[in-house]
């Protein structure tokens, strides 16, 4: 299937060196030298992906993209940029205006890695079975209208007392919000959802009231009441891990597009949960007894994996695209279509340690290369988890 | 207060000193009868007042006093005369050797306390002018100290507000290397992947070539084949079409780099120091107009109407910092108005008589007529709080003005954008002062 690029930047030769460096390939490369006339090409042709540079006269690549995502949804959306547009570009990655930025310069091999990676990964997401389950899912949420009151709040909102108050009258999300903020303590634990939400700040309340809502929706759901609960505990505590890995073991930020990567990464699981009820739910139980891959049982069922599930929900709901790599390669972090491979490695490690803290059926094929990867020594990592207490868990 | 009598009359010691004792039991009394000692007393006590007979053996009163007065100002010690003579010409002579007054004898109690405390006040009077002036003094080298730390502040200001300016166009500058650096690089990568291809290429050709050199059996058709899809493979066609463009683009994109470097390299020079020079005004405003290249291309035309070149004495970083703040102040006023239509920044060259003019317009928002006469007040600023120090104006100010001798003037109103209009000595101006 012959792909279709679309290069957008002002300046020629930057267009001619891309132009270049694509020869090569077997991508159909098209090019505008504004975004109007981005606009103008993605009218009459089909696109796959667009690649823009973010400085430009009359619309910045900022405003551009983000109106293809408006009017082209499924076109995937790169950036490249320079080092002065830093804080732009992390916006536009937490709106899921973009998917992946690179940087000027570039190495030639690694924006091709890339180009490949990203394409393989959609490919993955957008295999057929999967779109018509998601699609016929009557009862598939857009978080914005369950919650639309508080993250209206949000929006308008400066003041992160008034932000508590909105999120306390849902009492629902206000327990599981105040319990995940908890996690970024360091151990200390506060009763005030005011207090821990003028702790870590509006945007990380953000991120936190997004994913409770979609957690909560799912456990709204009748079926298989218990297992729902089980995996909320674990996703809670593998937000709490992923916390305490950043905070005690990793020498720098958990950059903050990404804080909804442990919590979110097996929401695909909730969703067949969900979507199956008891059918799911007995896959489940039986894979653990006999010890199957559980990938390989949904393949068979479903035409697809929990992973490719989780990925793809996330993608639709315009998450950053780290957090859908995420949910879409936990078991798998050093997978070669991985672009963020530390937060696939992260996630891939708060997974075992959670399944193994609160005693539930491991899975057995992990990895143990994340330790070198991420530069965390094993027996430390696991030392420290004596100091986790497990009370809130119940 | 110390006091000492001198007299080689005991009685008349012993009288004078009683009387001191009984008037000033607070003071120190010294007396002595032996002239030689009077000077060495003198030093040793700190004297205050002396009073001094003036017959006596071995050393007159009158020779001690002149020969104290060649070693003392008559601020340290006051000497009075004790005298029984009645001669007029003595006492001025007493007087022009420095005595301060005279006492006849036989003393009169009150004259002689009188002439006393007449002189005790001078000599208090000459204590508290030495304090004063003491005082004076060091308040003098505090406040010089202060102007100095003044100074100093006032020049790292100066220096900050440049060093902030710089940094604020560094990201734009740093952004117009960066884009000709990637395609440069890019462009070498992909060279090197050319070169690969033709050296492939090249190899079968030599294969060719030694193989027809053996001039075995092989038909050239074969061989022709084999080239033409080495040829083919290797996307050779394509390849040579591109190099030329290729190589253009890279050196195009060196090029621009190493003016966008020197340009910076003239800006982050002198400035600091008032050294002057012959600079070309033109070249020095074409500068600053790349500097500001990345600020102003997405918002407006920055037009520079230059007819004959036009030189000038003056410190090429400082009328360049200047140049760069007004232009910066355009474009941003212009940036801030978020207008869908590009603005327009003309700058304009010409010079009348010994002066060169520089005029700044743009068709900006204005500057409000209130504020108008406060833009080169020190920290005037209408941008948000951190945004900007609100000295550029000032300090340019100071550059065109006192630094320069030039004039810098605003004309603005509201909706109709704005007009900076300088003035500049086309020579030294301090040498022209010297002149008039």
């Amino acid at each position: 299937m012959k792909r279709t690029l679309l290069l957008v930047d002002d300046e020629r030769q930057v267009i001619r060196s891309l132009e270049r460096l694509l020869m090569d390939t077997d991508y159909r490369v098209l090019s505008a030298l504004s975004a109007q006339q981005g606009l103008e090409i993605l009218e009459k042709e089909t696109i796959n992906l667009v690649m823009s540079d973010m400085r430009m006269p009359e619309m910045d690549g900022y405003e551009f993209l983000n109106i293809v995502k408006e009017r082209y949804p499924h076109v995937i959306r790169i950036m490249l940029t320079g080092y002065s547009e830093e804080n732009v570009v992390l916006k536009a990655l937490e709106d899921n205006t973009v998917k992946v930025y690179l940087f000027k310069p570039w190495k030639n091999e690694e924006l091709m890695e890339t180009l490949r990676q990203i394409f393989e990964t959609y490919d993955l997401l957008n295999s057929s079975q999967l779109l018509e389950i998601i699609n016929n899912a009557s009862f598939l949420p857009t978080i914005e209208d369950a919650y639309w009151e508080i993250i209206r709040a949000m929006d308008h909102e400066s003041d992160l007392s008034k932000i508590a108050s909105y999120i306390e009258k849902d009492s629902a999300i206000a327990s599981k919000v105040l319990r995940l903020a908890n996690s970024a303590y360091y151990g200390a634990r506060t009763g005030s959802l005011h207090k821990a939400v003028t702790y870590i700040g509006l945007k990380h309340t953000r991120h936190l009231v997004r994913s409770t809502a979609i957690i909560g929706f799912f456990q709204g759901s009748h079926h298989a009441r218990s297992l729902m609960q089980r995996l909320w505990k674990q996703a809670a505590l593998s937000h709490r891990l992923y916390h305490h890995l950043y905070q005690h073991h990793l020498n720098h930020k958990m950059p903050e597009n990404n804080i909804p990567a442990a919590l979110l990464h097996n929401i695909g699981v909730m969703f067949l949960l969900g979507h199956f009820g008891e059918g799911y739910a007995t896959l489940l139980l039986q894979a653990d007894e006999k010890k199957l891959a559980l990938e390989e049982c949904e393949r068979q069922a479903y035409g697809n994996t929990h992973m490719e599930a989780g990925g793809y929900l996330l993608s639709w709901w315009n998450f950053p695209f780290p957090v859908v790599e995420a949910a879409l390669y936990h078991h798998a972090p050093f997978d070669h279509r991985v672009i963020n491979t530390e937060v696939t490695a992260a996630v891939h490690l708060v997974n075992r340690y959670s399944h193994q803290l609160l005693g539930f059926p491991q899975y057995d094929g992990y990895d143990d290369r994340v330790f070198d990867y991420l530069g965390v020594n094993q027996q430390h990592f696991e030392k420290s988890l004596e100091s986790i207490s497990l009370e809130e868990e119940a | 207060m110390r006091i000492l009598v001198v007299d080689d009359a005991p009685l008349n010691l012993h009288f004078v000193t009683s009387i001191l004792h009984q008037t000033y039991p607070q003071y120190e009394i010294y007396q002595c009868q032996r002239p030689r000692q009077v000077e060495k007393l003198v030093n040793e006590k700190e004297i205050d007042v002396l009073l001094l007979d003036i017959t006596m053996p071995e050393i007159s009163g009158l020779d001690l006093l002149k020969s104290l007065r060649e070693k003392l100002s008559s601020d340290d010690l006051q000497i009075i005369m004790l005298t029984a003579l009645d001669d007029d010409d003595i006492f001025q002579t007493c007087y022009a050797l420095g005595a301060n007054d005279y006492v006849k004898k036989p003393f009169n109690k009150v004259e002689l306390t009188s002439r006393l405390n007449h002189a005790i006040k001078s000599i208090q009077d000459q204590q508290q002018r030495k304090q004063l002036i003491h005082g004076i003094k060091e308040h003098n080298n505090e406040l010089r100290r202060v102007n100095m730390e003044l100074q100093m502040a006032q020049a790292a200001l100066v220096h900050s507000e440049k060093m902030a300016a710089i940094g604020q166009l560094a990201a734009g500058v740093a952004h117009e290397i960066n884009n000709p650096i990637g395609y440069v690089s890019s462009n070498l990568e992909t060279l090197n992947s050319y070169l690969q291809k033709m050296t492939h290429y090249i190899h079968q050709c030599r294969e060719v070539q030694e193989a027809l050199e053996k001039s075995e059996h092989i038909p050239s058709e074969a061989l022709a084949v084999q080239l033409a899809d080495s040829y083919e493979t290797q996307k050779l066609g394509i390849i040579m079409e591109d190099l030329e463009g290729l190589m253009a683009d890279t050196q195009e994109g060196v090029q621009r780099v190493a003016t966008i470097v020197k340009t910076m390299r003239n800006f982050a020079r002198s400035g600091d120091h008032d050294e002057k020079g012959w600079v070309i005004l033109n070249d020095l405003i074409h500068q600053s107009m790349m500097m500001l290249q990345n600020e102003s291309k997405y918002v407006a035309d920055v037009i520079f109407r230059e007819q004959d070149e036009i030189e000038v004495f003056c410190n090429q970083g400082q009328i360049g910092q200047v140049l760069v703040n007004i232009l910066n102040n355009a474009i941003q006023a212009i940036r801030n108005q978020e207008k869908p239509e590009r603005g327009r920044i003309t700058i304009g060259l010409g010079r009348t008589e010994d002066k060169a003019n520089i005029i700044i317009s743009d068709n900006g928002p204005g500057i409000p007529r209130e504020y108008l006469s406060r833009i080169f007040d020190p920290f005037f600023t209408s941008k948000k709080v951190g945004d900007g120090t609100g000295l550029g104006l000032s300090i340019s100010y100071d550059i065109i003005v006192n630094k320069h001798g030039g004039m810098l003037a605003a004309h603005s109103e509201t909706g109709r954008g704005a007009i900076f209009d300088i003035l500049l000595p086309i020579h030294d101006y301090q040498e022209s002062e010297e002149k008039e």
